[in-house]
């Protein structure tokens, strides 16, 4: 297991990934339903509303998990002030939801996302012990999206979803993880030293008995 | 002829008083004498009336046969205090006649029990304190870990580390800001002792302060007392008791490994992990050249105008690690030895809210068990009636738990 997956069990409390695991599947449905079975919208209008019922229900569930697990998160502006997505920030680490054709996808290309990427041109020294990079590259905290697609051959299924760490130009990725391995890792790492309980007193047998000092 | 009370040690009024910060002239006062008489009594050149000796024994809060037990006889000690100052020397003084009484619980209890095996590691170290480097420290801190088989990550216990280690824990109320712990592993004695301040109710920083008293069992148990009482040498011992604390709870490689940013966020973001306050981390970090110069002169200030150095985030979230094998003890002498709370209390000759605070028992275990008061039967004529009032509690301690009252 390589050091980021490291950091990110021990910084990120397991109930966000395994609410997101378990009900990212759900909305792939009832976006579909929502933009084709209303009958006052045409089919190529669906087409056009289904990503956009999805972001939105996406958005929410991204949300509404973080809060669940006690993890701080915001609306924040795009850099065009266009749309506001949901931002996750645990420890070193921030959180936005996207979409993508497929798992080996980057999502769509944005001002907003290469920013919060520039950080993770460092990432593989930021994992490293002991190694320091410029001052002004620790204030960003390290950006992660977690990625989710629809089954190419039948959009209203949902395929996967990734925790993927874009490369500051968006267009490749500089780490990624399905989430099932992700959570499968929480039992790996032990977050603390294991340490018995062996503080018990044992009874001295009969003919060992002081019976204090008097 | 004057009453006295023959037999009365007046060495315990000395450590009664002194265990609960009184002075001879507040302790006159109280019991309406002389403060001249009650020097007498100290001094054992008199001894008090029966009247008087009931006054003392209340306001004490202590049995009146805790002035008839011998002393054991006393040795020299040298117990580890953060702060030699005058500020704490009464406060030192108050803690060291607990401490006596903690010593006089585990004496007790030992006739009865075997305690965890004393397993600390040992170092060849050098006979001058001021040779021990911070280099050093760290490799011993790091060979701690090793022994104990923590490898790099938090500890999630330090006080059960102490106790499953064969050390005698305790938390008691020292009732002094300038006290937060001491601890005392003689040459000659079997185990360690650390004593742990229940003031501040602050979980992060008792960590810090069991992980200290840890380095000074690890590092000056061979120190001498003219070394203790050298404030340069004192300074120093206490410094090389912070950095073994330090290096102990924040591993070098794995602490450096986890800090993302050199900022108090990134650092209050590990303090729940690391169960480290805010503050020890800034200092480590330091320590380990993460931040230094005007940047950390900074990071101080800031945390100043935060006022983290009072209190800091999340101070109030972790509890405050409890010792057990005191506790553990006399519960089992309760549950599966077959002696009452009133045998205990009358071999121990102690208050029970003294003893349960020692040895950290539930408030009410010793205290709130009461002998069941049986009145003998009265006789009317020929007729014996036995009368039994159940509800009737006192501090009349008659029987034994298991034993029954004969009545003929």
């Amino acid at each position: 297991m390589d050091r980021l997956c490291d950091l990110i069990v021990m910084t990120v409390p397991i109930d966000f990934w395994k609410s997101i695991k378990d009900r990212y599947p759900l909305l792939y449905p009832e976006a579909h339903s929502r933009s084709h079975k209303d009958p006052l919208v045409a089919k190529h209008s669906a087409e056009f509303l289904l990503p956009f019922i999805r972001l939105s229900l996406a958005e929410q569930v991204f949300m509404d998990s973080a809060l669940r697990a006690s993890i701080p998160v915001r609306p924040e502006w795009n850099s065009a002030h266009n749309y506001q997505y949901a931002l996750a920030q645990v420890g070193q680490f921030e959180f936005t939801t996207n979409s993508a054709k497929s798992p080996y996808d980057a999502p769509k290309d944005s001002v907003y996302r290469q920013q919060k990427a520039k950080i993770n041109q460092y990432l593989p020294q930021l994992t490293m012990p002991f190694v320091i990079v410029d001052r002004g590259a620790f204030s960003q905290r390290i950006y992660g999206t977690v990625l989710h697609c629809a089954d190419p051959n039948d959009p209203s299924r949902h395929k996967c979803t990734h925790i993927s760490f874009p490369s500051k130009d968006n267009e490749s990725w500089v780490s990624r993880y399905k989430i099932e391995d992700l959570i499968s890792m929480y039992s790996i790492v032990g977050r603390h030293s294991n340490q018995p309980d062996i503080a018990f007193p044992k009874f001295k047998r009969q003919d060992e008995k002081e019976g204090g000092d008097e | 002829m004057r009453l006295g009370s023959p037999g009365f040690m007046g060495s315990r009024l000395v450590e009664a008083r002194e265990a609960r910060g009184f002075t001879a002239t507040r302790i006159a006062d109280l019991i309406s004498v002389k403060k001249q008489s009650v020097s007498q009594w100290e001094h054992g050149q008199q001894t008090p009336h029966p009247d008087h000796l009931d006054r003392l024994s209340a306001v004490l809060n202590l049995p009146k046969s805790f002035f008839f037990r011998k002393r054991s006889p006393g040795r020299e000690r040298i117990v580890f205090y953060r702060s030699l100052s005058s500020a704490t020397k009464s406060a030192r003084i108050r803690a060291e006649r607990r401490y006596s009484w903690l010593r006089d619980i585990v004496t007790y209890l030992e006739g009865f029990f075997e305690f965890p095996k004393v397993s600390f590691p040992s170092f060849a170290l050098p006979r001058e304190v001021t040779d021990i480097t911070d280099d050093s420290i760290e490799i011993i801190a790091g060979e701690c870990r090793e022994f104990w088989a923590l490898g790099n990550d938090p500890v999630p216990d330090i006080t059960l580390l102490l106790e499953n280690s064969g050390g005698i824990c305790s938390r008691m109320a020292f009732e002094a800001d300038t006290l937060d712990s001491f601890s005392e592993w003689a040459l000659n004695e079997s185990r360690p002792f650390f004593v742990l301040g229940s003031d501040k109710g602050n979980a992060f920083r008792s960590r810090m302060d069991a992980a200290h008293e840890l380095g000074h069992i690890i590092l000056h148990r061979h120190i001498s007392k003219a070394d203790f009482q050298s404030s340069a040498k004192f300074k120093r011992v206490e410094q090389q008791a912070f950095r073994f604390a330090s290096a102990f709870l924040l591993p070098a490689e794995q602490f450096c490994s986890e800090i993302w940013a050199p900022t108090l966020d990134a650092f209050l973001a590990l303090k729940p992990r690391w169960k480290v306050a805010v503050a020890a981390m800034l200092m480590r970090s330091q320590q380990l050249g993460i931040v230094e110069g005007e940047y950390a002169r900074r990071l101080w200030m800031t945390l100043g105008r935060y006022g983290w150095k009072r209190k800091e985030p999340l101070d109030d979230e972790e509890a405050v690690e409890r010792p057990r094998l005191l506790r553990r003890s006399i519960e089992m002498l309760l549950t599966d030895g077959n002696l009452s709370a009133a045998q205990i209390l009358a071999y121990l000759r102690l208050s029970p809210l003294d003893i349960e605070e020692i040895a950290n028992l539930t408030q009410g275990t010793l205290s709130q068990e009461r002998a069941q008061v049986i009145k003998l039967p009265k006789f009317i004529g020929r007729e014996p009636v036995q009368e039994f009032d159940l509800d009737d509690r006192s501090n009349v301690i008659p029987f034994g738990r298991n034993q029954r009252p004969i009545i003929d």
